[in-house]
């Protein structure tokens, strides 16, 4: 094929695009959130609309929180992430609700009548008498609905960077790794949509049968995704992993295996985007997959013990004070509810063996107790703390022990605050979903269920796939 | 003819649409068709509506496949992308992508079949004279009335000056002026030596412009010539005479031949070669001065009619 007749198709699609109706309202959604991120400005202490009408974010938490109750110690640590919380949840919106799943619905249904308006009576007999092969001008349009999509979506993300760059200062690679996902997700359901455009020849057959098989897939992956954690937790179970499982049992698994196998994995895609994104990232202080925890930065001026395991003893980060007495830790540790006996139990012991009585507090939105005594130890003052907290079946245990007058230092209560914050514990309910703990094991090695080429290599064949069948049914019909 | 360069060449074509699995059942829409086309003629393909003459032409395009047989475009199998460069199509019942401006449609086609874009900025302006749409080219397809979707047709089938051009049905649902234009646009083509092929079932238009025609019907060719030997002589003679009483006319020449009919300025009358000697002598001998004679030929409708109708029978 020579240049011009490439030049030819391209514009063909180019113009036809933008002709189309469901694009052109595709496009004037995606401005609004552009157009928004430029002149909303997240300030340090304020928002900023159109650059003249400010928000504190103080005020702004006041109102949020009046009837709350929070002490204004709570309220304080809020404030300090205010900002990066809006952002952060703005751009996850942005990303999981704009990009994957309005954006993917979209994109197909914008670009779906793309294949099969070229084949309809009439359009057929001008096009295909050109001197252009069938299958040429079918990827042609295929390629030509991934590029417009993916003009689309570097449009929407890179305005929002830019806006959020520009007008906030703030910069969040998961935005440019979404368009990535986008477009992943859309050489999967474009082919899909093409394929079914050659066999229908209708563009409202091609979009709904298109847009059918989109959460069929999803579905069905996802019943595999729980029936593979579900599985692995009854194995946990030494006890039940001789019960003979039933045959429609059976039949389900191997049925949702084979189908995973094949079928296109287009939700990885933002697992994929994830794992890469993580990579690039800072590592957090410390996690472990287990519990869903993550720390992440160490307390500031401790250092982490090398010799010490979360298992075991507990995690320690050591301080030197600094006229040399002793050193202050933080020690954080997990263990089996059945070697420490119900928590409550725990409690109890605790608050005969100090006399005071436990502070509810939180760490990461879980209720947990806190107890804060000082203790004489050789004639010096040590402040200690201790939260105790449940996370299924396991307790952890928070310790903190340092020279009392030292940390009662504004600026290490501060430094302990912060520390707090950055703990994070997944909720139960969602390590239990088979979507969370199948993405917590995916990634780029490991088992073929988990791995991330294999997800890729089986996804891409099945797109050859389908696009070969599209090509084998369009040079066989008689226009 | 066979001295000429075959520009399109049909041997034993068959189509059948709609077989079962293994080609058994269907409908024959061609059933063993040949026929040549040399380089600058004007070629008819005739028949009446559901003869097969837009499937063949597809199959010539590499819009249908053959079921039987062999077909070439300028010597190259059908099918091949490349035999089609150097052809234009205006398809039966067309629809052109209404999403773009008539210059557009130009422009896009025109790259396809592999002319850059300098030549079509000089080529384009010219074309859309010729066709008369230089006025509506601006403007998007599908605000085009017929008779502008099937001028700017034509154009899209001329843009890339292509060697051999087809035309579907060219004038069916056109009006008179229309028509006129499009004869006078096939006429240009053939004055520059470009070969064309019309497929139409409105006989008159293809009685005016067309070198050679095919006739056919239900799939098979039923008689191929020129617009002469396609219309034979019917027998039937005009008489012009001299101003004179038609009784006279009648009684001279009445009991001569059959299906006598005063027309003006003389007669009509049906005669064998013998009879027209017989009914000179006696026009002579009755004092009427002949002003002239003339064989009547059936025109091609009738020799159309005629042949179908036999075919049927
Ligand atoms: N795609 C098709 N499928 C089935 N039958 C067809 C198809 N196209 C044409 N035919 C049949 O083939 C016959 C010839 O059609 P066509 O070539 O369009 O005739 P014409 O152009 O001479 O009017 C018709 O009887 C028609 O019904
Ligand atoms: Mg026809």
């Amino acid at each position: 094929m020579n240049r011009p007749t490439l030049r030819g198709l391209f514009l063909d699609a180019l113009y036809q695009v933008l002709d189309n109706l469901g694009f052109r309202i595709l496009f004037c959604l995606f401005l609004v959130p552009v157009l928004l991120s430029f002149v909303v400005s997240f300030r340090e202490t304020s928002i900023a609309f159109f650059w003249c009408w400010e928000w504190d974010y103080a005020e702004f938490l006041r109102s949020a929180t009046a009837s709350s109750g929070l002490d204004a110690a709570a309220r304080a640590e809020m404030l300090a992430n205010v900002r990066e919380s809006l952002l952060q949840g703005l751009v996850d919106v942005v990303i999981e609700w704009g990009a994957d799943r309005f954006g993917l619905v979209f994109g197909i249904a914008a670009i779906s009548f793309f294949v099969p308006q070229m084949l309809e009576k009439g359009a057929a007999d001008v096009i295909f008498s050109k001197p252009v092969s069938r299958s040429s001008l079918f990827l042609s349009r295929y390629i030509g609905g991934l590029l417009f999509v993916g003009i689309l979506s570097a449009f929407l993300v890179g305005g929002i960077t830019l806006g959020l760059v520009t007008s906030s200062g703030w910069f969040d690679s998961g935005l440019l790794w979404s368009v990535l996902a986008l477009m992943y997700g859309f050489a999967i359901f474009h082919a899909i949509s093409c394929t079914i455009g050659v066999f229908t020849r209708n563009t409202i057959g091609a979009i709904l049968l298109t847009l059918v098989f989109m959460p069929i897939n999803c579905g069905l992956h996802l019943g595999w995704e729980n029936l593979v954690t579900l599985e692995q937790a009854v194995a946990g179970r030494e006890a039940s992993a001789e019960e003979p499982q039933s045959g429609a049992f059976e039949f389900l698994k191997t049925g949702l295996t084979a189908y995973h196998v094949v079928a296109p994995k287009t939700g990885d895609a933002m697992r994929m985007a994830r794992t890469w994104r993580r990579s690039l990232e800072t590592q957090p202080e410390f996690q472990d997959s287990e519990l869903g925890l993550v720390v992440a930065q160490a307390p500031r001026e401790f250092r982490r013990e090398p010799r010490s395991s979360f298992a075991r003893e507990g995690l320690a980060w050591l301080a030197a004070h600094p006229d040399g007495a002793g050193e202050a830790s933080w020690t954080l540790r997990s263990q089996a509810l059945q070697d420490t006996g119900p928590r409550s139990a725990l409690v109890k012991k605790q608050r005969k063996e100090l006399g005071t009585d436990p502070v509810r507090s939180d760490i990461s939105g879980r209720y947990a107790d806190r107890f804060e005594w000082v203790e004489d130890r050789g004639g010096e003052k040590r402040l200690r703390r201790r939260w105790i907290l449940q996370v299924g079946d396991r307790i952890v245990t928070l310790d903190y022990d340092a020279e009392s007058t030292w940390a009662r230092a504004d600026e290490r209560e501060t430094a302990a605050t912060a520390f707090l914050a950055g703990i994070s514990i997944e909720s139960e309910e969602l390590r239990h979903m088979g979507a969370v703990s199948y993405e917590r094991k995916f990634g780029w090695g490991g088992p073929w269920q988990f791995n991330a080429w294999f997800s890729l290599g089986t996804t891409l064949a099945f797109v050859a796939v389908v696009l070969a069948l599209g090509l084998w049914k369009l040079r066989r019909i008689d226009f | 003819m066979s001295a000429q360069e075959s520009i399109v060449s049909v041997r034993d074509v068959t189509k059948v649409y709609g077989g079962g699995l293994f080609g058994r059942g269907g409908f024959r829409a061609l059933d063993g068709v040949s026929l040549e086309v040399g380089r600058g003629q004007v070629f008819g393909l005739l028949g009446p509506n559901g003869a097969g003459k837009t499937t063949l032409v597809k199959i010539l395009l590499g819009l249908a496949r053959r079921s039987g047989g062999d077909a070439r475009i300028f010597g190259q199998p059908v099918g091949d992308p490349r035999a089609r460069t150097r052809v234009g199509y205006l398809p039966e019942g067309h629809r052109f992508p209404g999403y773009l401006t008539g210059v557009q449609m130009l422009e896009l086609f025109g790259q396809m079949c592999g002319r850059d874009r300098h030549y079509l900025r000089r080529r384009i302006p010219e074309l859309l004279e010729q066709v008369g749409m230089r006025d509506s080219a601006h403007r998007k397809i599908r605000e085009y009335s017929k008779g502008m979707t099937q001028r700017i047709g034509l154009a899209q089938a001329m843009v890339h000056e292509p060697e051999l051009v087809i035309l579907d049905e060219p004038t069916d649902g056109v009006d008179p002026v229309g028509r006129a234009a499009v004869r006078a646009l096939v006429q240009g083509l053939k004055d520059r030596g470009t070969t064309v092929f019309i497929n139409s079932h409105l006989l008159q238009e293809v009685e005016l412009v067309c070198d050679r025609v095919v006739i056919m019907a239900r799939g098979k060719i039923l008689r191929e010539g020129s617009i002469a030997e396609l219309t034979p002589r019917s027998g039937r003679y005009r008489f012009e005479v001299a101003p004179c009483v038609e009784l006279t006319l009648a009684r001279l020449v009445g009991e001569l031949g059959s299906n006598f009919e005063p027309a003006t300025g003389g007669f009509e009358v049906q005669l064998s070669d013998a009879e027209l000697d017989a009914c000179v002598d006696r026009l002579r001998a009755g004092g009427i001065s002949i002003r002239g004679i003339t064989a009547r030929r059936m025109n091609l409708e009738q020799a159309f009619i005629q042949l179908v109708n036999k075919e049927a029978r």
